[in-house]
């Protein structure tokens, strides 16, 4: 091991809510100081106000209409998104000509911004529910394809090996050493897939909604509410971590046997 | 001793960017039933693709493999293989390693319509504790293999490896990744565990001491193409053990052997 200075011994000593505790103080003192700025007032209000005006406004069922509206959004958008990666994810890693057919394609629209494509989905599906889940499902889908077929391609060829040498058939192959083999790679695809899809909410909304966090802060904008503005974004990435956490608990659960670095 | 392997005028060429290479040329050898046969050879001698192909991990450009007098077409049980990497399923309990092949495995069964049956859950339980504790593993029965050092998971591979009750055992450097003392160890194991349930071995290493501890005969390889330059009888009877390595016969073949792979590294070298 390297040495290490002082500082780094006395983190490494502390339990890691501490640690959290005090990254989010010192973000709560930084954000204080820019908002008592000349400059930085008229972006962000200062935390004290806007936990005051998230306080208030949570009170409101208008605003639990806003997160309720774009949690589903989001929520189903991904599921959706992942029920329809997994086959085909394995599909493309397990046959070269259909991965040889799909990849260019994968890899061409997933570089396209999510805004760009936003007239031909509200044509094609209309301005409800479904342009916006749509939004949602195309970014979250592309990412967890693109990771999931990673993960097949990358399964340890030994292992294959291993299970063709006691006897296993092609199925049993796949079903028992494939699909167990890939699974860290399933975790790490559901996790960028709630990222993406938390993303392009704000772009899935402006397909035009009455509801949502992402037009509530749009609205917000065009009336220069920062504070609200502030507080919208806030609460998207409060959902994020919180969805992220589940996520990562059921990975715990599942790939607990997974060789890991102790970092 | 009954012909258990027979391998044919085999021959192995690799077609790459650079041209075709060939890994193994001309290879004739007969493996005896319950004979423990080791391979030595220096690296890039193509004793891995004869153990591959013996598998039938690999398919043979020439020549043919007989293996209890059907010729080898593919994997199959019958051929049980340990690998250098352990290849032990990382999400599986050291048990359900062991358990891996034997949930899989069908037997050939007269009163069943299909031809065969399926091991029930008590043969399954009964052949894995054997194995399990011929291992010495019964504490970490219920381990991942993360939770194992190296020398645990090889032997984790070759409980798995045996439980299956193959014909033959192919054995790829499986000590080749461990420290001394642990190889050392493992090799005793594999002694007493070959004494106690004989089968027919092929061993491949690099460590010549191990080749002869091991054989009843040791197979020298030169490279490049691969062939084989000298079968090496080994008369020294067995229980053998770390002390045999100090004796004079093990000493003498071991000198003779070793001057063999040398001489075909220098030549490899020009």
């Amino acid at each position: 091991m390297q040495k290490k200075g002082k500082i780094e011994a006395f983190v490494d000593k502390l339990p890691k809510w501490v640690l959290l505790c005090n990254s989010i103080l010192l973000f709560v003192i930084l954000w204080k100081i820019i908002s008592v700025t000349e400059r930085g007032r008229i972006v962000f209000a200062s935390p004290d106000l806007i936990v005051e005006t998230m306080f208030n406004e949570l009170k409101k069922p208008s605003m639990w209409r806003h997160i309720g509206f774009s949690l589903f959004r989001v929520v189903s958008g991904y599921l959706l998104a992942f029920i329809s990666a997994i086959p085909i994810a394995f599909l493309m890693g397990w046959y070269k000509s259909i991965r040889s057919i799909f990849e260019p394609w994968v890899q061409f629209i997933r570089s396209i911004p999510p805004i760009a494509y936003l007239p031909l989905v509200i044509v094609a599906v209309g301005v409800g529910e479904s342009s916006k889940i749509t939004v949602i499902f195309i970014g979250a889908f592309l990412v967890m394809l693109v990771t999931i077929y990673q993960g097949v391609l990358n399964v340890d060829e030994t292992l294959i090996k291993a299970g063709k040498v006691l006897g296993a058939s092609d199925r049993e192959i796949f079903f028992t050493i494939v699909v167990p083999a890939s699974l860290p790679f399933i975790m790490t695809a559901l996790r960028l897939g709630l990222a993406t899809s938390l993303t392009s909410l704000v772009a899935a909304e402006m397909t035009g909604a009455s509801e949502g966090l992402g037009t509530m802060i749009q609205t917000a904008g065009q009336y220069f509410q920062m504070k609200v503005v502030l507080m919208g974004v806030l609460i998207i990435g409060i959902l994020g971590m919180v969805l992220e956490k589940i996520i990562k608990i059921i990975d715990k659960k599942l790939t607990s046997w997974q060789e890991k670095r102790e970092v | 001793m009954s012909e258990k392997v027979i391998i044919k005028n085999l021959k192995k060429v690799y077609s790459g960017r650079n041209g075709d290479t060939i890994a193994l040329n001309g290879i004739d050898l007969t493996i005896g039933e319950n004979e423990f046969v080791s391979i030595v050879g220096p690296s890039g001698c193509g004793k891995s693709t004869l153990l591959n192909i013996i598998a039938g991990l690999l398919e043979p450009t020439e020549g043919i493999v007989i293996c209890d007098n059907k010729p080898v077409e593919g994997t199959g049980a019958d051929r049980g293989v340990v690998f250098q990497q352990y290849a032990l399923f990382p999400w599986l309990t050291v048990r359900k390693n062991i358990e891996y092949g034997l949930k899989i495995q069908k037997l050939p069964d007269e009163n069943s319509k299909r031809g065969w049956r399926k091991l029930s859950k008590k043969e399954i339980l009964e052949i894995c504790n054997r194995y399990i504790s011929m291992v010495q593993l019964e504490e970490f029965a219920n381990s991942y293999p993360k939770e194992l050092s190296g020398g645990m998971k090889q032997r984790v591979a070759l409980a798995r490896a045996y439980a299956v009750n193959p014909k033959i055992l192919l054995l790829d450097e499986p000590f080749g990744a461990l420290d001394a003392q642990t190889r050392t160890q493992l090799q005793q194991d594999l002694l007493e565990t070959w004494e106690r349930e004989a089968k027919t071995c092929l061993f491949i290493t690099h460590d010549i001491e191990e080749a002869i501890i091991l054989g009843n005969r040791v197979v020298i390889m030169s490279a490049r193409p691969g062939r084989i330059k000298e079968i090496v009888k080994v008369d020294i009877p067995y229980p053998r053990d770390q002390k045999t390595k100090i004796s004079k016969e093990f000493i003498d073949i071991k000198n003779y052997v070793w001057s063999q792979v040398y001489e075909e590294y220098l030549s490899f070298r020009k």
